[in-house]
């Protein structure tokens, strides 16, 4: 992923566990497909790594994408395992920088655990939920939910990413 | 500036305790239909959904707005959950107060100058370096953004929703939200500010240092707005974007403010 001239991929390759496991992939072959297809290669290619930081196991990468890029950045993050190769990676792109990031995250972000608000609603308040749909296109943290019997109702999620340190 | 992690789970329960005194209140809101639980490290409210639709920007719909947000500054006895600081909008804000939505737009701003700034970012920063946030203005409970957009008019007349950040905070910036839907680019349509004001003084009566700063308070929201406009289509799409009322609609508020103190101040 550097610019060095160095075959990225090929060293990419030499320091992926097997079972390497993202958010979304499973396995080396994967991850390594991933890396040559994505868009976003070309915005790592022509940013700017700073050192990374080593918290035990888990080291972090920060990518300051060129200006001109459509995003901002991207932190990776690694983690390396017994032997010495990476076993679980997690990449998150930012938009721009610190506080904006986040409130663009607060804003117009998804939010998690969209898919299981109905299980969530029927444990909690004893209901059968029908259907769960955004209330309005756009506002992701806004739900209506059809029940079985009575409402509907309107559920607010409040954010799960806030303001971080500027 | 070190802002929190995350939405806490007391400022959900906080949306909570307002919803339940305006319900005791009789006050035309949603209504909460159970405690308010954690999903995936998020606060989730329940209420009931309000059947209707959104209201057209007419003189009718700001007399009634101008009632509903009248009604609400002259509430009394509201619990200690639902007297926190507020009047900002609490995705904009670390506390959901006017400084916090006054100071993160600006610190928003110079972090969208990272592919560089103009003029437009220049005006910008300093009318944020210098806005008031109302602090020293009577503070009552208010809604964030007593708007069309966040109410709906149903059999019984309008329901004002999300409360989101409810709390207690300067009513000349909550009048001043009603009154910004006068304005018309460098005029103002007189009808509806005298339904809005006409029925918000039914409840309330601003005192002259609330009237003096009532330009400030129409263009507040505005001024919030258009920083987030410049800074997040910079960010996004490599340019920065005007949404239009910043500072394009300030004669027409300027010329509303002076309206409303001339006609408005002494009755």
């Amino acid at each position: 992923m550097s610019s060095s001239g160095a075959k990225p991929l090929k060293a990419l390759a030499e320091v992926l566990a097997d079972d390497v496991r993202t958010p979304r992939l499973a396995g080396k072959e994967a991850v390594l497909h991933w890396f040559k297809t994505s868009p976003l290669m070309p915005m790592f290619r022509s940013g700017a790594w700073e050192e990374p930081v080593i918290d035990g196991s888990v080291v972090t990468f920060v990518n300051r994408f060129n200006p001109k890029a459509a995003y901002y950045g991207a932190t990776v993050e690694v983690t390396v395992g017994p032997s010495g190769l990476i076993t679980r990676a997690q990449t998150a792109i930012s938009s721009a920088p610190e506080p904006l990031g986040a409130v663009i995250t607060r804003v117009w972000g998804e939010r998690s655990g969209s898919d299981t608000l109905g299980d969530h609603l029927a444990s909690t308040y004893g209901v059968t939920v029908k259907k769960v749909s955004p209330l309005q296109e756009g506002n992701h943290g806004v739900h209506r939910v059809d029940l079985a019997t009575g409402g509907p109702w309107v559920v607010w999620s409040s954010p799960p990413t806030g303001l971080s340190q500027t | 500036m070190v802002f929190p992690a995350d939405r806490p789970l007391a400022d959900v329960k906080g949306d909570a305790a307002v919803l339940r005194y305006l319900e005791k209140q009789d006050f035309p809101a949603e209504r909460c239909v159970g405690e308010v639980s954690t999903h995936e490290g998020q606060g989730v409210l329940v209420t009931a959904f309000v059947k209707g639709t959104e209201p057209a920007p007419s003189t009718r719909t700001q007399g009634e707005l101008g009632d509903l947000v009248g009604r609400l500054h002259a509430l009394k006895g509201a619990p200690k959950a639902a007297r926190r600081d507020a009047g900002g909008l609490h995705l904009f804000t670390v506390d959901c107060t006017i400084r916090s939505e006054i100071d993160t737009a600006r610190a928003c701003l110079e972090a969208g100058a990272f592919r560089g700034t103009d003029k437009a970012w220049d005006a910008l920063v300093a009318k944020l370096t210098s806005a008031d946030d109302f602090a020293a203005l009577p503070k009552a409970l208010v809604h964030p953004d007593p708007a069309t957009v966040n109410a709906i008019t149903t059999k019984a007349g309008i329901v004002l929703i999300d409360w989101s950040g409810a709390g207690f905070g300067p009513r000349v910036v909550g009048l001043g939200l009603v009154l910004s839907a006068c304005v018309r680019g460098k005029t103002f349509d007189r009808e509806a500010a005298d339904a809005a004001m006409g029925s918000y003084r039914h409840h309330v009566t601003l005192d002259a240092a609330e009237l003096e700063r009532l330009e400030d308070a129409i263009a507040h929201r505005a001024l919030i707005h258009e920083a987030y406009s410049w800074a997040v289509g910079m960010a996004s799409q490599r340019k920065p974007a005007s949404n239009k009322s910043w500072p394009h609609n300030n004669d027409g508020i300027a010329k509303l403010a002076q309206y409303v103190r001339a006609r408005w101040s002494d009755r």
